[in-house]
């Protein structure tokens, strides 16, 4: 789907926006300006501008941003997914986000985080094959990732070097590799008071 | 089982090593079911992914006529270009593909065998002082952050999932390796594992032939 200047611009905001929350910071422009320099803010600008190219039919300037956001950040992200505003990476390396994600707003990606379809055969031929959808308010943790055709409920966190291949309902904890629920948030976040 | 993982590299010519990275690049377009255009080969090109695997398959036959300037260039070049760490003196059958644009490593006492898919940050590495080398098998998919630690042996269409470390050999083909230390959670039909097709998680379109020399 097309993605407009004006939509580009304003997902930039909203990413920035939701730094300077989370770093409790005042904003400002100049603040704003500051943060977008950030390494963590800059790879999500890069790859918001490598969607904007990629379906506007500009696809060497993708190419670029996406080079960019590799050489710099040791991050990839595919035009195809559908991350919302408000997305932030806290330490920007090494992050992958595959083709047809869908990631809803105020998620934290600490570093090293995977959300792609699975690549490996589970042994059922006619498995669905599909790709995580997070919902807001999501965190993983340093190395956590997720994969396959799941979903991962509102206000979940994901600890360190998680593996998740299964669907976590609303205001889970979840750790280990393969992951098991170590939590369960009686009161997950929603959308009005997070 | 593993002999394609065991090819000579002593006595490889440069056209055995273009002949290499073409399987390479076909088994790369194979598993992204794109057709092969000249537009399309230009992207490929410029996809660090393919470019690491296209230096490295060079720095190999440098490596095996001891030019060492010349490969300790490459290894370098390689990990500014692409942040991937392919020591030239490991052994790899053709097919090889990074998906995740680079950021691998494989340490120089590594034998992987045809058609292996390794994603990012996945760590191949000897034991310190070791004299061993890691034999992996045909077919395998190493998943992100997967490290495999000393000399261990993993059979044909061995898959090991994300964040898992393995450090035991696990020969038999089609397991599913899982956790920290890894154990084998499953075992699947070596056939499923050939025609599966690791990026795009469902089974290939055209059943996969091996390539060898």
């Amino acid at each position: 789907m097309r993605q407009s200047f004006a939509e580009t611009w304003r997902l930039i905001r909203a990413d920035i926006d939701w730094r300077c929350l989370y770093e409790r910071k005042k904003r400002s422009p100049l603040t704003r300006l500051r943060l977008m320099f950030h390494p963590g803010s800059a790879t999500v600008v890069l790859f918001r501008w490598q969607r904007f190219f990629d379906t506007n039919h500009l696809g060497f300037l993708a190419t670029i941003c996406r080079w960019l956001n590799l050489i710099l950040f040791t991050s990839s992200y595919s035009s195809g997914a559908d991350v919302a505003g408000g997305f932030l990476v806290v330490h920007a390396t090494a992050v992958c986000v595959d083709e047809g994600v869908v990631i809803g707003p105020r998620c934290i990606l600490f570093a090293q985080n995977a959300i792609s379809r699975s690549p490996f055969v589970d042994g059922k031929p006619n498995a669905p094959s599909g790709v995580p959808i997070v919902d807001s308010d999501v965190v993983f943790g340093i190395g956590a990732s997720a994969h396959g055709a799941i979903r991962i409920g509102r206000g979940c966190h994901i600890g360190m070097n998680t593996l998740v291949d299964f669907s976590a309902v609303p205001g889970s904890t979840l750790l280990g590799v393969p992951a098991r629920v170590i939590w369960q948030n009686p009161n997950p976040p929603s959308v009005h008071n997070s | 089982m593993i002999v394609s993982a065991k090819q000579p590299t002593d006595c490889m010519t440069f056209c055995d090593v273009m002949r290499l990275f073409r399987a390479d690049l076909i088994r790369r377009f194979e598993l992204k079911e794109r057709r092969m255009t000249p537009l399309s080969l230009l992207q490929a090109f410029l996809s660090p992914g393919v470019l690491g695997v296209l230096l490295f398959r060079v720095g190999n036959w440098l490596h095996a006529k001891d030019y060492r300037i010349a490969f300790r260039l490459i290894e370098r070049f390689i990990f500014l270009i692409t942040r991937a760490e392919l020591q030239t003196g490991a052994r790899i059958g053709p097919g090889l593909v990074l998906p995740d644009e680079g950021t691998v490593g494989i340490s120089s006492h590594s034998r992987l065998g045809l058609n292996c898919t390794l994603f990012a940050l996945s760590t191949i590495v000897a034991k310190e002082g070791g004299a061993d080398d890691i034999v992996i098998g045909d077919y395998c998919v190493i998943g992100r952050r997967a490290r495999l630690y000393g000399a261990i042996e993993l059979g044909d269409g061995t898959q090991v999932k994300d964040n898992s470390m393995v450090f035991s050999s696990v020969v038999h083909p089609g397991m599913i390796l899982c956790g920290v230390p890894a154990h084998c959670t499953l075992q699947v039909p070596l056939e499923l594992v050939r025609n599966w097709n690791p990026l795009k998680g469902k089974p290939l379109r055209a059943a996969s032939t091996p390539r060898t020399l």
